[in-house]
């Protein structure tokens, strides 16, 4: 999709490219053509200046090589004034009729002018010599005595005649109008002249000649006069419409020039701003193109990254085990299709392991369990043959000693002696004896006696009372029961056992306080019996609370008993989930407590 | 024993009646000039060590015999208060004992004792055992330096 669009834009790119320089190509055509129409413009221009040069310098000086120049220029014209009549411009029409009058009244000029010359060249001349003739006759004909007078005056009026001729000569020459005047004034002085001679001449012979005389000047004034007209009406014609038409000419000429140049500058600016727009489309579409491509890229890279991104995120928490980890819904065929399904096995795949790790887990805790209570059991041992090892070597010990000492005193003949110290060697085996039994007891608390029952303490204890009778009467112990005591869940004979032992203790001490008493009783506290026995002996300093429940652990080595008592009681208390604690201060008597968890177990 | 020697005091930490006396006799019977001194258990031994330097009458000691398993103090806790003393941890220890476990051979070397022996399980081996250990530590030349030190 995105590919597609971005192509389609590529495309319109270049078509907008194409179609802007194909325009842009026409415009530049357009362009050169109106600089060629300019150009073109600037040459009928020229030309116009030159031909009506040519023109004047016809017109004033006459040579025929400028009237041909102004032929040739206005053929030159003609064509120029052709190869641009494609243009449907009205001005063309303007110029070419403004030209057309221009070259028609030239030709009028140019024949005016050989009017003209055909006039002064001929009949102007003819008139002139037949005038000069006429008096030079004239002067010869007169007589001799007042000859000298006409012939003076005739003298003068020829001079004058001649005066007219160089006047005239030099008016066609310059086109000075002053000569004009002057020549005039000289025929007129001539016809005076020639009047005061017809008035006194009476030879009819001479009054003929004055009079064809007078006739020839009234001629040659007559060609003078529309000589000067002619020149007149073609200078009128050169100066003044032959100069309007070419102005029109060049005004319109140059019209053209500016209206091409407009056109041109309006083509440059329809360029300018053609290409200003079109690299302002191009900027635009291209920015639009780059912004649509990069978001299509995106897009299309989206696509295909976003579900490899997803799965691979899939596949992250996967490979950390997650169960729970959320996979991507593709249904493709392709490899995505495939990591998908990939995934979901591997979900599954982290289920199992996860039950499984939990199971191993679980039997980890229990090996753990197995293997703490294995350890403590085995510390238990360890400490079990490190106390016996010790605490049975030592009746070893002593009796080996005396058995020595027994050696060196009857070495020494001392038999008396001797003697004496083989009861301490028989002692010391008694003693030995004593601590293997106790031994033997101690390994049999939750060994041999695992039944559990419910056990009523009240019952138990007053018959465990009526036991003890003769022994408590030899120390003087009184024992009180309380009533009202729990029924608990235990092997009655090990639980029997403890109290023997408790009551042992007390009655070991019992010697060194008056009036001696053990007191029995009980409190029911939320999930648990407490079973208390109090009694008023020497009491148990702090510090050896926890020591005294050791094995073969003794306050003093003084006290008979082998130090296990106690430990017994520890191990039932714990083989009945339960435990024993001493409450004491030294002087103060004692109390035990004994803790019995409700639950049966 | 020649008789210008001074009396050497000799303190013996054993709970042990019988051992104490089997102990005493050997070391009675063969050293005169030995003054034994016994303590049954650890806290009657401590109480004595404590005052050592404050009372006249008790002396710092030549030599101590220390049982491990005494009853109140142990024999360790005895030790650790000797050899962290300022005087009392010149004078000599001999861990005279029951047990040859490691652990209790491993720990009493490690809290400073002198010496570990084990109590002897044959009938010569109590003398044998007592006169070797004295013997040695008589050949020592600490006798100058405690007595200095009871000055």
């Amino acid at each position: 999709m995105g590919f597609i669009a971005s192509a389609l834009f590529s495309l319109t790119i270049i078509l907008v490219a194409f179609v802007t320089f194909n325009g842009t190509t026409k415009d530049f055509i357009d362009f050169v053509a109106f600089s060629k129409h300019s150009q073109n413009d600037m040459a009928i221009i020229k030309n116009i200046s030159e031909i009506q040069r040519q023109a004047l310098v016809f017109t004033y000086e006459g040579y025929l090589s400028a009237a041909e120049a102004v032929h040739n220029i206005h053929s030159d014209m003609l064509e120029q004034i052709s190869s641009v009549k494609d243009r449907d411009n009205r001005r063309v029409g303007v110029i070419e009729r403004h030209l057309n009058a221009y070259f028609e009244t030239f030709q009028q000029v140019e024949k005016e002018r050989q009017l003209r010359t055909e006039l002064v060249n001929l009949g102007f001349r003819n008139a002139a010599t037949r005038v000069e003739n006429n008096i030079v006759t004239y002067m010869k004909q007169l007589p001799g005595a007042d000859v000298s007078t006409k012939k003076f005056e005739s003298q003068r009026v020829l001079n004058r005649l001649l005066q007219v001729e160089k006047n005239v000569i030099r008016y066609f020459d310059t086109l000075d109008a002053s000569n004009i005047s002057i020549a005039k004034e000289s025929i007129t002085e001539v016809k005076r002249g020639l009047d005061s001679f017809l008035d006194r001449e009476e030879e009819s012979d001479s009054v003929e000649l004055l009079r064809q005389t007078k006739h020839s000047l009234d001629t040659y004034e007559s060609i003078f006069i529309e000589a000067v007209q002619r020149t007149r009406g073609y200078l009128f014609l050169v100066n003044v419409v032959m100069a309007a038409e070419a102005y029109e000419i060049l005004y319109n000429a140059k019209k053209m020039i500016e209206e091409s140049n407009r056109e041109m500058e309006t083509i440059e600016d329809e360029i300018i701003s053609t290409i200003y727009n079109v690299t302002k489309f191009l900027l635009v579409t291209g920015s639009v193109m780059i912004i649509l491509f990069v978001f299509f890229s995106y897009n299309i890279v989206r696509s295909i990254t976003e579900p490899v991104l997803k799965l691979a995120n899939t596949f992250h928490e996967l490979t950390q085990g997650s169960k729970e980890a959320e996979i991507p819904l593709y249904e493709l065929s392709d490899e995505i299709g495939s990591l998908t399904k990939a995934a979901s096995v591997f979900k599954e795949k982290n289920r199992e392991t996860e039950e499984l790790l939990n199971k191993s887990l679980m039997l980890t805790k229990e090996l753990e369990k197995n293997k703490a209570e294995l350890e403590r059991s085995n510390d238990e041992l360890e400490q079990f043959v490190y106390t016996v090892s010790h605490d049975l070597k030592s009746p070893l010990v002593t009796s080996m000693g005396f058995i020595g000492i027994i050696r060196k005193l009857a070495d020494q003949g001392k038999m008396n002696q001797a003697v004496e110290k083989l009861d301490r060697v028989v002692k010391s085996n008694e003693r030995m004896s004593q601590l293997i039994n106790d031994l033997l007891e101690l390994s049999r608390v939750g060994r041999i006696d695992k039944d559990k029952k419910p056990v009523d303490l009240n019952e138990m204890l007053t018959t465990f009372k009526d036991n003890q009778q003769t022994r408590l009467e030899r120390v003087g112990l009184t024992l009180t029961i309380k009533p009202q005591l729990p029924v608990i869940y235990a092997n009655e004979s090990r639980i029997l056992q403890v109290f023997e032992n408790i009551l042992s203790n007390t009655v070991k001490y019992a010697v060194q306080s008056d009036s001696p008493f053990l007191e029995i009783g009980s409190k029911e506290e939320e999930d648990h019996y407490l079973i208390y026995c109090k009694d008023n002996g020497p009491g148990i300093p702090v510090q050896y609370h926890k020591k005294i429940f050791g094995l073969f652990y003794r306050l003093g080595s003084k006290q008979e008993g082998t130090g296990i008592g106690l430990t017994v009681v520890k191990k039932v208390m714990n083989f009945h989930n339960g435990e024993v604690q001493v409450e004491s201060e030294e002087g103060k008597g004692a109390t035990f407590w004994l803790k019995f968890p409700k639950k049966k177990e | 024993m020649s008789e210008k020697e001074v009396q050497r005091l000799l303190l013996l930490v054993e709970d042990d009646d019988d051992h104490a006396e089997i102990a005493g006799y050997y070391i009675t019977e063969n050293y005169r000039d030995i003054n034994l001194m016994r303590f049954s258990d650890g806290d009657i031994a401590m109480k004595y060590l404590e005052k050592i330097g404050e009372d006249e009458d008790k002396k710092y000691p030549w030599l101590i015999f220390l049982d491990l398993k005494v009853p109140k103090y142990s024999g360790f806790e005895i030790l650790s208060f000797l050899k962290s003393h300022r005087m009392l941890k010149r004078v000599p220890v001999v861990i005279f004992t029951t047990s040859s476990a490691n652990k209790d051979i491993t720990e009493a070397f490690d809290k400073g004792a002198n010496s570990y022996i084990s109590k002897p399980i044959e009938p010569e081996g109590f003398e044998t055992t007592i006169r070797q250990i004295v013997d040695y530590w008589q050949t020592n030349q600490h006798m100058h330096l405690i007595s200095s030190m009871n000055q």
